[in-house]
């Protein structure tokens, strides 16, 4: 009279089936939540950083300079006292020279400091941190950090109001010369009057990642201190190109974009930060990198 | 007899699963196109470098931009998914000749600075022969 009777191999089968259709559910599941966090805390860094800079402008009665051409530096070293970092800051040499003199390369005391990850200039979906490119390597082998976020220089191209040319200054020698429409470029002394268009209107400061050759993901190769070397700016890039545009072999012209799905997040003038979607009108993108084009239109 | 009689529901449901899956795929945006063609360099196929399709605001078309990766001579921005708005284009090139690329220097060595060309993009499939003088023969 016993009735028991194991499963059989079909209802077996029919279970690990189920089980395993509800695994491959979830999995992909938790990547995206995992990439949705890295997006929230990369949001975050940018809006830290846009305090910083309202912060500084508070403080100094303008924002700092994007790169400044006389000591090499970025703007990220000028808005270190206002991300917590005042330490840091005081150690600096702001004096003239490249950022990156001296026989180590140390500055002095200007790259050394870029051995320090600062964690909010930082995108967390970024795999590459460190600056891979060789001018920001010291001498005896130690390998600096990068930085995601760089300023927006300005627009190069054509006003769409105007029909005149985004004003540029050109240099020879086939980097891409300096957009000067923006608000952190070369040696800017932006304040809020100057941004005509409105500083909810106009990019700051945004994101940059590039798929170098060996398609990994990376920031522009520099250290997070870097400014300007000769031509080539680091702190701040042109907007030339649509966001995710591949590198075109013009450092200055390297695109905005990011490892986040379909475009790139940007801290706007006022503080606040928006995505941007990467098919957005290229017009519109540059209307809204000038800060004092004109322009109707923004993207938002 | 009891499996028989589902069949006909598993098929229906099969076909709106794959409808489903396969409709809202392929094709571009209403108002861009895909170019490709071919750039030379002093008349000879460039090695390696990056094409890069910009509507022209000065002549009042807008749009996306596309662009593209020249491999011996001739691009397709197909390989890269974004079309071109369809209109007047500002067309810029840069390139290399191919040797020993690094991740700061993809084309190998640059043969010339960023060359800017303007042309028309129609809807139809186009091809375009693009040539970059030599700076050599600009100079004079």
């Amino acid at each position: 009279m016993n009735v028991r009777r194991g499963f059989t191999l079909i209802e077996l089968l029919v279970v690990i089936a189920i089980i395993a259709i509800l695994i491959g559910l979830l999995l992909p599941a938790v990547q995206k939540v995992r990439e949705a966090a890295a997006r929230a805390k990369c949001q975050n860094n940018l809006k830290q950083i846009g305090i910083g800079l309202h912060a500084y402008h508070d403080a100094n009665g303008r924002f700092p300079a994007g790169a400044t051409v006389a000591n090499g530096l970025s703007w990220r070293v000028y808005v270190l006292p206002y991300v917590e970092q005042d330490s840091l800051y005081k150690l600096f040499d702001l004096g003239a020279g490249a950022w990156n003199g001296g026989t180590n390369r140390e500055g002095p005391n200007k790259m050394v400091h870029a051995l320090n990850r600062i964690s909010v200039f930082n995108c967390p979906s970024v795999p590459v941190i460190q600056a891979s490119n060789g001018s920001s390597t010291l001498v005896d082998g130690r390998k600096t950090f990068t930085s995601d976020y760089h300023g927006v220089a300005g627009p190069k191209g054509t006003n769409p109001v105007t029909g005149a040319a985004y004003a540029v200054d050109a240099n020879p020698t086939g980097n891409g010369g300096f957009a000067l429409q923006g608000i952190l470029g070369k040696d800017t002394k932006t304040r809020f009057a100057s941004t005509i268009d409105g500083t909810s209107n106009t990019l700051m400061v945004g994101e940059v990642s590039v798929k170098w050759n060996s398609n990994i993901l990376e920031s522009d190769g520099a250290d997070w201190v870097r400014g300007m070397s000769g031509n080539g700016m680091a702190g701040c890039r042109n907007v030339q190109n649509a966001i995710n545009t591949p590198y075109t072999g013009v450092y200055n012209d390297i695109s905005f974009g990011s490892p986040h799905n379909g475009g790139a997040q940007f801290a706007m003038g006022d503080g606040s930060v928006r995505f941007v979607q990467a098919t957005v009108d290229l017009v519109v993108l540059k209307a809204t990198a000038s800060m004092d084009g004109g322009e109707i239109q923004i993207a938002n | 007899m009891r499996s028989r009689c589902c069949r006909p529901r598993a098929a229906s449901l099969g076909l709106v699963f794959g409808v489903l899956l396969f409709s809202g795929c392929g094709g571009t945006l209403d108002n861009t196109t895909h170019v490709s063609g071919t750039v030379t360099f002093d008349g000879k196929p460039l090695p390696a470098g990056m094409i890069v399709f910009e509507p022209d605001p000065a002549k009042g078309n807008r749009g996306q931009q596309g662009h593209a990766d020249i491999k011996d001579g001739r691009f397709d921005t197909r390989s890269s998914g974004k079309g071109v708005a369809i209109g007047p284009q500002v067309v810029r090139i840069t390139g290399g000749d191919g040797a020993n690329p690094e991740p700061f220097t993809p084309f190998g060595k640059l043969l010339f600075e960023e060359h800017t060309v303007r042309l028309d993009v129609s809807k139809e499939p186009s091809a375009f022969q693009l040539d970059v003088p030599s700076p050599k023969h600009k100079k004079k």
